[in-house]
């Protein structure tokens, strides 16, 4: 350790001795690293603008959970499945729900879902513009929005009105066959901007009573308590054998697309890396070429080619921990110009199409990427001294003090 | 064969470049402990060939080689730098000190790979410089330095170690006729105050009055002179 801190100091003077040299080799990889910066924490800022966009105009910690097919196998929703996924943690309230389909005696087709009043109301709290719940077990119906205009415009179905709905069921030799029931809408929900919108509601009972048959639910709706914990429930969901569905998949998206661009991006900004560190390794070979004697006698008084090689290292170590410190402060900068200059004409030229984009910076620099940064910056440095440093190491001591 | 074995044990050493004349061809002698010792020879008759073989720096086609009681002619690299570090010093004709770095530092680079803890490598420096006649020029640099002063740098340096053995590969080849003696001087009184063995290349005849023996390699052999 001693030996590292003597070596460490002999090749600071190295360095020192050839500052502008070890300047321009160090903004070689400074560029590469302000570029890897800069692209990084651009594509992060777009990253979360989109995702916030989607907290904000979505229901994040709604997800629908159904049943899945697994190698050849339908993995339904049991009653047991369905109280486990109400005992997930960070799991606020789950309703499992049937879905049927009904039609009017004018053939409009009916969506609903049959889910218990309790859950209902603790999935989703829903708030109602006329009426209100129905009660269990009831024939009871409550309509979304949109459904409730359209059969009231069309069939002249009002809320209160006792209206009588078909179920088509299929005998043993496939003849469907209508049947009859009478259902009232009691209550009108107010407009959410969600499939509940054009469907009718109605207890979990009622649903099982009007299809005539026992059957696995057909999705469980489970309310999350943050957004922050969404991919785990689904994780756990998924875990299961179920699969989830949600406008987390949304973020998913978004998310794989900006690995993608952020991943190319970055290919491009490698390059420049690549050019970078073929620079260290260029000034490193001159450097040994120019040392050739100094190396010599330093073998002849006792170096080993370990001792060479550690401080031939140790000298690329320090130009890549300037560069890293380098390109982090341009990567900043020009992140700084990005949020500035570049939201400023971003905003000119789109207007109020990205509003949205004004209350965020463009370019998020973060102290992990200022990390990666500088340690892409040390360890290229280190990997384009390898050659140098074994380039010296192999140097025959006799030649090597005999060139003038 | 003596009864008291020498510090430098040399028998038919030879070395053989590929595609060139042999530059050793058996050449064997001793040289005892605290031996001041001068050889002389026209040049590529193989001087800094045999300087290289006895310096660990470079091995021998044949024969053996013992320095300091350890046969060295057959040894791995790794080893051999432990015997440069322990066992033999160097003073070179062009002094190569390191350009940027002080008098006091050039004579602690060797112990350096010593691994010798700072203050340890300040202090011996310290000493043998000011021995060597230094003291205030610790902190100049090579550039600063007259030839006969970097010289002195340099036997400090092979000094600070404190090895059995230096080899000079013509010490004074780049210094004036005074400076020269004033170099064999001082090396002569180092080799009796520390019972060191001093080894030294020179196409000098007149510095044999120094040495206790004079060598002259002639054909890749060695013959005792006087």
């Amino acid at each position: 350790m001693v030996k590292l801190v003597d070596y460490a100091k002999l090749s600071a003077r190295q360095v020192r001795k050839k500052r502008m040299r070890v300047f321009l080799t160090a903004f070689g990889i400074a560029i590469g690293i302000a570029a890897v910066v800069g692209i990084i924490s651009l594509g992060e800022g777009i990253r979360y603008q989109a995702i916030e966009t989607i907290k904000q105009q979505s229901d994040l910690t709604l997800i629908e959970v159904t049943g899945s097919v697994r190698d050849g196998t339908v993995i339904p929703i049991t009653e047991s499945k369905a109280a486990q996924i109400a005992s997930l943690p960070h799991v606020e309230s789950a309703g499992p729900v049937y879905r049927i389909s009904l039609a009017t005696m004018r053939q409009t087709y009916l969506d609903v879902i049959g889910i218990r009043g309790e859950d209902f109301q603790a999935v989703f709290s829903p708030k109602y513009t006329i009426g209100t719940l129905y009660t269990a077990s009831s024939n009871d119906v409550v309509l979304g929005h949109d459904i409730s205009a359209k059969l009231q415009k069309y069939e002249g179905i009002r809320p209160g009105d006792l209206f009588t709905v078909m179920i088509r069921d299929y005998d043993e030799k496939g003849v469907p066959r209508d049947r009859k029931l009478a259902i009232t809408s009691v209550g009108v929900l107010q407009e959410r901007g969600d499939q509940l919108d054009n469907v009718l509601l109605m207890d979990t009972a009622s649903a099982l009573r009007m299809v005539n048959e026992s059957m696995p639910y057909s999705a469980v709706y489970v309310r999350v308590d943050s957004p922050e914990n969404v991919f785990t429930v689904v994780d756990e969901i998924n875990a299961m054998g179920l699969s989830a569905n949600g406008a987390f998949k949304q973020i998913e998206s978004v998310n794989r697309l900006m690995d993608i661009v952020i991943l190319f991006l970055s290919i491009f900004a490698a390059i420049s890396l690549i050019i970078g560190a073929l620079m260290i390794v260029n000034t490193m070979v001159m450097s040994v070429y120019e040392r050739t004697r100094e190396i010599g006698v330093s073998m002849a008084v006792g170096a080993s080619q370990g001792d060479v090689v550690t401080l031939i290292l140790i000298e690329c170590l320090y130009i890549g921990a300037i560069g890293g410190i380098l390109g982090d402060l341009l990567g900043i900068a020009f992140s700084f110009a990005i949020n500035t200059l570049g939201k400023a004409y971003l905003l000119s030229q789109l207007g109020d199409l990205l509003s949205g984009f004004a209350r965020y910076d463009l370019a998020i620099v973060t102290p992990q990427i200022l990390v990666l940064g500088f340690l892409v910056a040390v360890f290229l440095s280190f990997i384009s001294g390898i050659y140098p440093a074994i380039k010296a190491a192999r140097l025959n001591p006799v030649e090597a003090i005999r060139q003038a | 064969m003596q009864a008291m074995p020498g510090i430098i044990e040399a028998e038919n050493l030879s070395r053989t470049y590929q595609g060139r004349v042999p530059a050793l061809t058996g050449a064997s002698f001793q040289v005892g402990k605290g031996e001041f010792v001068t050889l002389i020879g026209r040049s590529g008759s193989g001087k800094s060939t045999l300087l290289n073989i006895l310096g660990c720096l470079d091995h021998p086609t044949s024969g053996t080689l013992t320095l300091d009681g350890t046969r060295v002619d057959f040894q791995a690299d790794s080893q051999l730098i432990g015997i440069r570090r322990n066992v033999i010093g160097f003073v070179f004709q062009q002094f190569n000190l390191l350009p940027h770095l002080t008098a006091q530092e050039n004579v602690e680079y060797p112990m350096l790979f010593n691994y010798q803890p700072p203050e340890v490598r300040a202090e011996k420096a310290r000493d043998i410089l000011e021995r060597v006649g230094l003291s205030g020029r610790r902190d100049h640099h090579p550039a600063e330095l007259s030839g006969g002063e970097q010289q002195r740098v340099s036997i400090a340096r092979a000094l600070v170690n404190n090895p059995p053995i230096i080899l000079a590969d013509e010490p004074t080849g780049n210094l004036d006729q005074k400076t020269s003696e004033e170099i064999f001087r001082l090396m002569r009184s180092l080799c009796e105050e520390r019972k060191t063995t001093f080894f030294i290349v020179t196409h000098e005849r007149d510095f044999g009055a120094y040495a206790d023996r004079t060598f002259r390699l002639q054909d890749g052999k060695v013959i005792t002179q006087w």
